[in-house]
């Protein structure tokens, strides 16, 4: 207020100095402006009242500086005026003229205030944020506060004490031996894992653990961690119970929609004769391939996630499919044959064949048990021994011989997957005979062929050497580790039939571990075949019931007709030639 | 990717499983030097490994000032001692496809390949043509088609100068994270195929000196190519699923590039059954 307040009082001076005015436009205003003011004056409690026009004119000109300025923070022209010259006034420089501007944009720019609230939004965290916050996260857990004093010795754990955390694999010392053969990932990826895998020995009742590998996919990548659970912790495992309940529910509905439904017009002595090929159950939790149980996670500070048990038929259609792994436990695989299943259940059963194929051990390292009871060794009897445990007398190979080209001293300790599906062999048909099941069993089973030969893998313990080529070239290549230093070097052993692979044998064979980084293909030597769709379904035997005829043409029917009549009356006839004929022959 | 710094950039695509051992790299740094001298490149890159049988190959190539033309590839079974490769004809590429099965890692190893030669009357007994492939010119091949398939540059990585050169662009400041996001912010490094199918409408809004290869996104088929993001957003790796093993990465905001190829030299034909 005051600025104007100031000029109230120059309009006051003016009054009395004549000539000098303070509209800056019209002379004649200011000369009558003393005489009106005082007008002004007079009428003031009178009210509203029309002004003559020299007022009008000066009144519209105030209103118009007063006018708010097209930016809403209480400037207007007017008041932008009066302290500009009130400036002037007081100072009484001579260079006013000349400071003229930049006063007045030193004036605009004090006025000037930011619209913008000071509180302003957190930028959401980036991606690296999130991971980072993750794996700080986890890093946090593992290493606890931090000590300042420097002097105080740190906790070492005590080596006799139990520990779950001595579970962990010693993964820094394979990280070191997989860098000498130039395979495997960065040595921090390494101590991230290690990090991660903690949390695993918390939350599970692990028996043993190791890290399996990476697995690379479209968008993301997996961490595989194999484990076993203590004996007797697998029945606590929930799993896909779910999963294979539905599917056996589904496949009774297919059986009943052939059997019972009404609307075919299908005679009751002709029934299709399709018969669902039997449904193999998988073996149970902790033996077989469901031995180890495989946990997956994106990256490493992120959770664990554990994959589901694997099904022999999950297990077939794998190896007739192709298909890289997009990232994503839950994403649905299309594919011909059908895939039952999600990318999860493929993943796994990609881990299981991959498991069973590429565990390899020094040979000598383990040996079947001796001691085993008899019942135990009958039952496993077809299918050879089942477990090997591990030598204690194992006195280590020379590396010569670990890194021998022929493969012949390292030995596969993992039993190979059946065509089936599965490590052991069941038999559909005792499955079978068990089920009380549809009225047609008793009646498929006796057209039944002969009992299907049990499959047989090849024994547990034998030499790689055995494995089936690829092409030409061999099954697995066994190499060593370095040119520069080969009296220090390890032996690595690669296989082909599974590119990625890698199995690596120090200290004379006593310490040996694989690891599987790649993308989960198995290398099919040529181009891969889809599956052709099978024939299709012939729906009914064909026999004389059901086999179409031609209807017969006019002339068929009348020459039909006229051979039948004929007979008719050769019938009639022949009987009486036959009594002439006989009564010629009396006389 | 570049041999200077070789074994600081190695870690970018260890994720992929890329990784030498403290062996190779310190063989690899003071032979990759020697290379560049000897020749008088103005880079040499180190490309990559071919896994054979019985041994690895280690490639390396050298460029001048350059980098399409006057590409010299180098082969090495234990990065001390390279040994130059014949550039790959049209002839010895198309030969080389029929070679099946992996590489020995014997360089005078001669595959052969016999055809079913059948007279043109359709006879059944026909002629058997063995063709012979020598190892090394399988190699030169191979790695002349990867080069050509699946070589790839972030955009405005390289600038093509208007007497037609193709320059390094020494301005390039790296690509944000959301441009290396997509797919069309990388371009093959080679001469552009697609780039004279486009109509005059799409060519209108591409700057000459940066936009002459072709983009990712024209690739067949699509989804071939793997891009992810490690370390969060600070790491850009692109994988190829048409040639398995070949590596790119980008620090975006960074001019940190490069590629790797470590694999069997085989191509991925089954592709469109997998994705």
């Amino acid at each position: 207020m005051s600025p104007s307040v100031v000029l109230h009082k120059m309009k006051g001076e003016s009054r009395k100095v004549r000539g000098r005015s303070t509209v800056p436009h019209d002379d004649s205003v200011s000369e009558d402006q003393s005489n009106q003011s005082q007008r002004y004056d007079d009428n003031e409690e009178e009210g509203f009242r029309e002004l003559p026009p020299e007022e009008q004119r000066c009144v519209n000109a105030k209103l118009f500086l007063m006018r708010e300025g097209s930016e809403v923070d209480g400037q207007n022209l007017y008041n932008h005026l009066s302290t500009l010259l009130t400036k002037i006034l007081v100072e009484k420089s001579d260079d006013a003229l000349n400071k003229l501007e930049d006063e007045s944009k030193d004036f605009k720019r004090e006025k000037f205030t930011y619209k913008e609230p000071f509180i302003k939004d957190n930028p959401g965290r980036t991606p690296s944020e999130v991971l980072a916050h993750a794996q700080w996260q986890m890093m946090k857990t593992a290493c606890g506060d931090p000590k300042f004093i420097p002097n105080e010795s740190f906790d070492l754990p005590d080596e006799d004490e139990e520990d779950i955390y001595r579970l962990i694999p010693n993964l820094m010392k394979q990280a070191l031996f997989f860098e000498q053969a130039g395979v495997g990932l960065p040595r921090e990826e390494f101590i991230r894992i290690t990090t991660a895998m903690r949390e695993l020995v918390e939350k599970w009742p692990i028996e043993t653990l190791r890290f399996w590998g990476k697995i690379l996919g479209t968008r993301k990548n997996y961490y595989v961690v194999e484990a076993e659970f203590k004996d007797g912790e697998y029945e606590s495992d929930l799993s896909d119970d779910e999963g294979d309940e539905d599917k056996s529910s589904n496949d009774k509905i297919e059986d009943s929609m052939i059997f019972d439904d009404e609307s075919t017009t299908v005679t009751d002595e002709i029934k299709p004769f399709y018969k669902p090929p039997p449904r193999i159950p998988c073996e149970s939790m902790g033996t077989g391939l469901n031995k180890h149980v495989y946990f997956v996670c994106n990256e490493p500070g992120l959770p664990w996630i554990r994959l589901p048990h694997i099904n022999p038929a999950q297990i077939v259609a794998a190896r007739k499919i192709r298909r890289f792994f997009t990232g994503d436990l839950g994403e649905h695989i299309v594919s011909h044959p059908p895939f039952p299943g999600l990318e999860k259940n493929l993943l796994r059963a990609q881990i299981a064949r991959i498991s069973a194929a590429t565990t390899v051990s020094p040979i000598g390292y383990f040996r079947f048990d001796d001691n085993e009871e008899e019942e135990d060794a009958e039952e496993s009897g077809s299918n050879g021994r089942n477990t090997c445990i591990i030598d204690q007398e194992f006195e280590g190979m020379p590396l010569r011989d670990l890194c021998d080209p022929t493969g012949q001293t390292w030995c596969h300790h993992m039993q190979s997957v059946l065509p089936q599906g599965r490590n052991t062999w069941f038999n559909p048909m005792e499955g079978k005979s068990g089920e009380g099941g549809e009225e047609d069993s008793d009646e498929e089973e006796r057209n039944e062929p002969d009992e299907p030969e049990p499959e047989v893998g090849p024994p547990l313990l034998t030499p790689v050497s055995e494995d089936q080529p690829v092409h030409d070239s061999p099954a697995w290549i066994p190499r060593i580790s370095s040119r520069l230093v080969p009296e220090f070097a390890v032996a690595m052993l690669q296989s082909n039939t599974w590119p990625g692979s890698w199995t690596f044998g120090a200290e004379r064979g006593r310490y040996f571990t694989s690891l599987y980084i790649g993308w989960g293909q198995k290398n099919l030597g040529g181009a891969f075949e889809p599956e052709i769709p099978p024939d299709v379904m012939e729906e009914f035997p064909s026999g004389p019931e059901i086999t179409e005829a031609d209807d017969p043409s006019p002339e068929e029917e009348s020459a039909f007709k006229a051979a039948l009549a004929d007979k008719e009356f050769d019938a009639e006839f022949g009987e009486d030639q036959a009594e002439e004929e006989t009564s010629d022959v009396d006389d | 990717m570049d041999s200077e710094g070789l074994h600081l950039n190695i870690d970018y695509v260890g994720s992929s499983g890329i990784i030498l051992s403290p062996e190779q790299k310190a063989a690899l740094q003071t032979s990759l030097v020697i290379l560049k001298n000897s020749g008088k490149f103005h880079r040499v890159y180190f490309w990559g490994k071919i896994l054979g049988v019985k041994d690895d190959y280690f490639i390396a190539q050298g460029v001048g000032r350059d980098e399409m033309e006057n590409r010299k590839t180098f082969y090495s079974k234990d990065c001390v001692h390279w040994g130059l490769l014949p550039p790959a004809t049209k002839a010895m590429r198309e030969q080389s496809k029929l070679a099946q099965g992996r590489f020995t890692g014997d360089p005078s190893y001669e595959f052969e390949h016999t055809e079913q030669k059948k007279s043109e009357d359709g006879e059944e007994a026909g002629e058997e043509e063995t063709i012979t492939i020598k190892e090394e010119d399988r190699l030169s091949s191979v790695i002349a088609e990867i080069d050509e398939d699946v070589k790839i540059v972030p955009r405005s990585a390289f600038i093509k100068t208007p007497d037609g050169k193709i320059n390094a662009n020494r301005s390039f400041e790296g690509l944000s994270v959301s441009e290396s996001a997509k797919l069309c912010s990388y371009m093959h490094f080679r001469d552009a195929i697609c780039l004279q199918e486009k109509s005059l409408l799409q060519k209108a809004n591409l700057d000459k000196a940066i936009d002459f290869m072709d983009t990712l996104e024209e690739d067949i088929p699509k989804g071939s190519w793997s891009l992810q993001f490690e370390r969060g957003s600070g790491l850009v790796t692109l994988r190829s699923l048409l040639w398995l093993g070949y590596v790119f990465y980008h620090v975006p905001g960074t001019h940190m590039y490069g590629s790797c190829y470590v694999g069997n030299g085989e191509k991925n034909l089954d592709l469109p059954f997998m994705l």
